[in-house]
């Protein structure tokens, strides 16, 4: 039986860890629902049968074998921190951290204690993503020559507290929300050598919500656009001199290859597309849970490495403080308000 | 005016909230904003402003009760439906009486006219059309006055088509219905007026509106400089977006499937209502289901309603001589500018740089 708190009640909680836990049983896992609003705690213990709640991590650490961190991400390192000293291993939402000293920290005192720090980076579980990371490491497109990658849509996410806006996010916004899935991707499929170019995005001192970034690596480029306030294309494309990959960020289960040059549309005339599809796929998002909850139980249990450590997320938390530390203001000409000039008098 | 006054913008998360929390971030002399949304997923717009909004419900007195406090004057920009818009009005107006807020600013539409054609002055009746957005609007209007005779300053702008970035209706809708080559509107039926009024216009009549002496109790139409056909209206943003000429289908089959589409399209809306959480479980449950869905979601919306073609060949003006004698309101943006700025913006925010 293993003893574990979900900390943070909010809809990741509700929508993916839960679901996971419950199916588990009883019989391996035990589960005690954190919140400081008690209500809430409440309402998703009875929903998924759990009757254990606190208001705070600290009221239940010494009990815990593990916790799923689900809380505001400015928060994840300090109660991370807590509760590995208190010898208790962690499943961290993304971002694990806000900036990579933070996460450098964390990773130190994981190691050195030998408890595990593990990273709910889903896009590393998805079949399709690993598939790319396959035929990448085949060579099966030759030489990269550019990447593109678009993703974002209205944030619609059921944000329980304003954490991730204005003020309270401390100038950080999409690129660490979405933008730490695609850069961790990024590292993850074409290693750590990728170095920033420029960096640009509409902040005005608050939470960024449109992206546009460079990078390099070997001789290839990558470009990044992302946005929480309209629909974009949410396709990467990964073109290399043998071939072009496509993967439109929603499959789980199915990329596009199309062979031949890199030059020219991906679906131009003349080139072969094929659709290629890995089997036994999860149907949605959620059914990803269980493989991510597995593996951090089984790090747990037998103390070996999780799929996701705290030192594998740092190659892109360190892109994305390169680009913070070089942002500049995308051009946006129709944002200047220019007031009438009987109020300039 | 005062900076250190502070300005409630209720619906801040909303295209004209959010466009009018740009405006006071940008001119902070005006007074300190403090931005109101319903539900934090609509702050990210305003959140790229090191603000702290706040989350007030309309529906709650006890939040308005905190968000009015030390409040001098209200944008009251949000909308919902029925309830939010008439009951979340009250709410706010009672709330504003009650904490000694000097002035509301209440954002109508020029829909309280309903179906009249012709030029329409603010004394011109106000007519009830069954539509929601409309008739919910009358009965905020009523309200206001009732507040206005109890005491509470209120001054309410009834604004016509308002484009520009960030509205859903009039820009982002429209552009995407070009990209898709789905603009099923015969020419001949899109000869009505098109009232266009962009967005900073009508920011600038709010601000004005906080302070003009001798307003309260009034409305105020806000439109555009110019008057221009929907047709003309829908060309010129085809064109600045760079697409090819539209090409309409005849007007006998287009009307004859708007009137054909439109009992589905009611169904429709009445089944999603009714069964939201089904449909969602469908919808999620394979590839051919959301394929499906999407296909008839598609389909309808490439299919303009009845209501569409009634608004594109409506001869209609709301003349703003009032708003100009009373605010000194001067609409500025010509509506080719207003065009160039949305396509811009367009083309930054969004997938319109090429054909979908």
């Amino acid at each position: 039986m293993i003893r574990i708190a979900v900390v943070g009640c909010g809809a990741i909680a509700e929508s993916f860890h839960l679901p996971a836990l419950e199916a588990l049983g009883k019989d391996e896992v035990s589960v005690v629902l954190v919140d400081p609003d008690r209500s809430r705690a409440r309402e998703l213990g009875r929903r998924f049968g759990l009757t254990e709640t606190a208001l705070s991590h600290r009221e239940v650490a010494g009990e815990l074998d593990g916790a799923v961190l689900c809380t505001p991400h400015h928060l994840h390192v300090p109660i991370a921190s807590e509760l590995v000293q208190a010898g208790v291993g962690v499943l961290s939402e993304k971002p694990l951290g806000t900036s990579v000293a933070e996460v450098e920290a964390l990773r130190d005192l994981s190691e050195s204690a030998g408890i595990p720090v593990a990273v709910n980076q889903t896009r590393r579980f998805i079949p399709a993503c690993r598939e790319i990371r396959r035929l990448l490491q085949a060579g099966e497109l030759g030489r990269v020559e550019s990447v593109e990658m678009a993703e974002g849509d209205r944030f619609g996410w059921p944000a329980a507290t304003p954490s991730m806006f204005g003020a309270a996010a401390g100038g950080k916004g999409v690129l660490l929300d979405i933008g730490v899935h695609a850069l961790d991707l990024a590292t993850w499929w074409f290693g750590s050598e990728l170095s920033l170019e420029s960096h640009n995005d509409d902040s005005f001192g608050g939470s960024e919500a449109a992206v546009r970034s460079r990078f390099r690596f070997g001789g290839a480029t990558l470009s990044l656009r992302l946005s929480w306030l309209a629909k974009q294309s949410n396709r990467y494309m990964i073109r290399g001199e043998d071939g072009v990959i496509t993967w439109n960020v929603y499959d789980l289960d199915r990329i596009e290859i199309s062979r031949g040059p890199a030059q020219g549309p991906a679906r131009g005339p003349g080139d072969r597309v094929r659709v290629h599809r890995i089997p036994g796929a999860p149907a949605s998002f959620a059914d990803l849970a269980p493989e991510v909850i597995g593996d951090f139980l089984d790090s747990l249990r037998t103390g070996s490495p999780p799929a996701v450590s705290a030192e594998d997320v740092l190659p892109a938390m360190r892109l994305i403080e390169a680009c913070y530390a070089r942002r500049e203001r995308v051009a946006m000409p129709w944002h200047d308000f220019t007031l009438d000039p009987s109020h300039v008098s | 005016m005062s900076a250190e006054r502070k300005i409630l913008v209720t619906g801040a998360g909303g295209f004209i909230g959010g466009r009018v929390v740009e405006a006071l971030c940008q001119h902070p002399s005006l007074g300190q904003v403090v931005p109101s949304v319903r539900r934090w997923s609509t702050a990210a717009r305003l959140g790229r402003y090191p603000l702290d909004p706040i989350q007030c419900d309309l529906l709650n007195p006890s939040d308005l009760e905190s968000a009015l406090e030390g409040v001098d004057s209200v944008i009251h920009c949000a909308v919902g439906g029925l309830d939010a818009t008439v009951q979340g009005t009250r709410n706010l107006l009672e709330a504003a009486l009650g904490q000694g807020v000097r002035r509301v600013v209440h954002l109508s539409t020029v829909d309280v006219y309903g179906r009249a054609e012709g030029r329409l002055p603010e004394d011109h009746a106000l007519q009830l059309t069954g539509r929601e957005y409309g008739d919910s609007k009358i009965a905020a209007e009523s309200l206001c006055r009732t507040f206005q005779e109890r005491g509470l300053e209120v001054v309410i702008l009834r604004p016509t088509i308002v484009y520009g970035p960030f509205s859903d209706l009039w820009t982002v809708e429209f552009a995407e219905r070009l990209r898709e080559r789905a603009w099923l509107l015969p020419r001949e039926t899109c000869q009505g007026t098109c009232n266009l009024v962009y967005v900073d216009d009508l920011v600038r009549a709010i601000l004005l509106s906080l302070d003009a002496p001798g307003v309260a109790g009034r409305a105020y139409n806000v439109n555009g400089p110019d008057r221009i056909t929907w047709q003309g209206y829908v060309e010129a943003l085809n064109d600045g977006l760079g697409y090819p000429p539209l090409a309409p289908p005849p007007p006998a089959s287009a009307r004859l499937r708007s009137r054909v589409t439109e009992p589905f399209r009611a169904l429709i809306k009445v089944a999603y209502f009714r069964f939201e959480n089904q449909v969602q479980a469908i919808y999620k449950s394979s590839r051919l289901a959301r394929a499906l869905i999407k296909g008839v979601q598609g389909g309808l919306r490439r299919v303009p309603s009845p209501a569409e073609y009634d608004l594109y060949s409506r001869e209609v003006e709301f003349p703003t001589d009032r708003a100009e004698q009373e605010l000194g309101y001067r609409p500025a943006v010509h509506w080719e500018e207003g065009v160039n700025r949305s396509v811009a913006w367009l083309r930054h925010e969004g997938e319109f740089s090429r054909l979908g």
